[in-house]
């Protein structure tokens, strides 16, 4: 595992991988429904993060083509992750919007959002689980 | 800059996972949205960076605190 | 468990950090993600589709089908709340759908909501010549309505946007969307091949309209799905 490579040239990937591991501890360890649904959205928010890093070029700029850069692929920034990462942003809060009417019907079911509690009261409906 | 918007980012992530007032939680999301569309910007992607703006820090932050107000608003951890 | 959970963290970070080693340099022009097909994009955008802006040709034109099917990704999302949530009873509307009844945000919102949506309408047509394009302008048109229905209440807001209006106009975006590339088809050509449209211009200029048609469907479609699941969550799904 090559340290310095990483810390070098290449830290900002290392500030994405934090941001990755933070977003899955919040889904994983913590045991309220909705500090699930936080984590899901700091996850997705690193994973375009890191589509973003990799198609960044120094000294390039926006990629809208103008007078003063021409045409020359080296003076714009790479494009194709940008229009991959549009729509994941879409879909990621059209996923929010279905996670939280999911919420809302269990909690209308079975009055807590807990996961504890929830597990508690799925044994007491169901006495066989 | 952009390291120090990193540090924020990650920061922000990682309050808005530790209170137990879920109103202030998502406020802090709607932060930590706004801070990582600013990033985008910063690294040349525009497009992206208000797409992030508009969606993350304002649709998907109005729609955890309408959610939130039909369950509980306090959580235990 | 809670020790487990940690302990499958800290290994799954230290495989990342040992894979993030071979990732190619931070801002490097010659990375292989920046090689072969994005500089055929860059340097064919003007020549192909008149459009300034890489991305939107990028998204509507080149990888016209990934967006026709996200866009009905977003459309299902908004069905899958409304199966989820909506009930026939009726209900009361919550304390954030009711009128707020102070002065000052009422002004002050009723003077925005215009303001915001000409900008929103600026964003989606001049998607090819600037950053914007047909997500970002539904999206702003989207949060007009939204904060109407938080500030102006849920009964008065409806003046502006019906609540029964939002799941057809998202599947009229779709629509225009799956319309354009059916047309494209008919006159001969592959499906959403934009130098097909019978509108008598030369075929760069075509494939400008094109996208311009598409991102209009785009944004009637992220507007339509956005104030739809909003009503379907603030209502938690009974009728008002």
């Amino acid at each position: 595992m090559d340290l310095t490579a990483l810390v070098t040239g290449r830290w900002p990937y290392l500030f994405t991988i934090v941001l990755l591991l933070i977003g899955l501890y919040g889904m994983m360890v913590k045991q309220n429904l909705m500090k699930k649904v936080f984590g899901l959205n700091i996850f997705q928010g690193a994973i375009i993060l890191f589509f973003i890093v990799h198609a960044y070029k120094h000294g390039a700029t926006v990629p809208v083509l103008d007078d003063i850069s021409g045409t020359d692929p080296a003076r714009y920034v790479n494009p194709i992750p940008h229009g991959l990462m549009l729509t994941a942003i879409v879909v990621s809060v059209a996923t929010t919007g279905v996670a939280l009417a999911l919420l809302i019907r269990i909690y209308r079911t079975f009055g807590t959002i807990d996961e504890k509690d929830l597990l508690v009261r799925l044994r007491d409906e169901d006495p066989q689980q | 800059m952009i390291a120090l918007l990193f540090v924020v980012a990650i920061v922000a992530a990682l309050v808005a996972l530790q209170m137990t007032d879920l109103l202030a939680a998502a406020a802090l999301l709607s932060v930590f949205s706004f801070v990582v569309a600013l990033l985008y910007g910063a690294l040349g992607a525009v497009d992206v960076g208000f797409n992030e703006a508009v969606l993350g820090a304002g649709v998907t932050g109005v729609l955890l605190v309408v959610a939130l107000f039909h369950t509980r608003r306090r959580s235990v951890d | 468990m809670k020790a487990l959970a940690l302990l499958v963290l800290g290994a799954l970070g230290l495989v990342l950090l040992a894979a993030g080693a071979g990732l190619p340099l931070y801002g490097d022009p010659t990375a292989p993600a920046s090689q072969h097909v994005s500089d055929d994009y860059v340097r064919g955008s003007m020549v192909d589709a008149h459009t300034p802006n890489v991305v939107t040709t990028m998204i509507a034109d080149y990888r016209g089908f990934d967006t026709l099917g996200e866009t009905m990704v977003v459309f299902s999302a908004g069905l899958a709340c409304m199966l989820l949530l909506r009930m026939p009873e009726r209900g009361r509307i919550p304390t954030l759908g009711r009128p707020k009844g102070n002065v000052i945000t009422d002004i002050v919102t009723r003077a925005m909501i215009p303001v915001i949506q000409l900008f929103a309408l600026y964003v989606v047509f001049h998607g090819h010549y600037s950053p914007g394009g047909g997500f970002q302008g539904g999206a702003l048109i989207a949060t007009t309505v939204l904060l109407a229905r938080m500030v102006l209440g849920f009964e008065r807001s409806q003046a502006l946007f019906p609540t029964a209006l939002g799941t057809p106009l998202g599947l009229a975006g779709v629509a225009i969307y799956a319309g354009v590339g059916f047309v494209a088809l008919l006159f001969g050509g592959n499906a959403l091949d934009y130098s097909y449209l019978p509108l008598g211009l030369p075929k760069d200029m075509l494939r400008n309209w094109g996208i311009l048609f598409v991102e209009i469907g785009v944004a009637f479609g992220v507007m339509g799905t956005l104030v739809s699941i909003f009503d379907d969550l603030l209502t938690g799904g009974r009728r008002a």
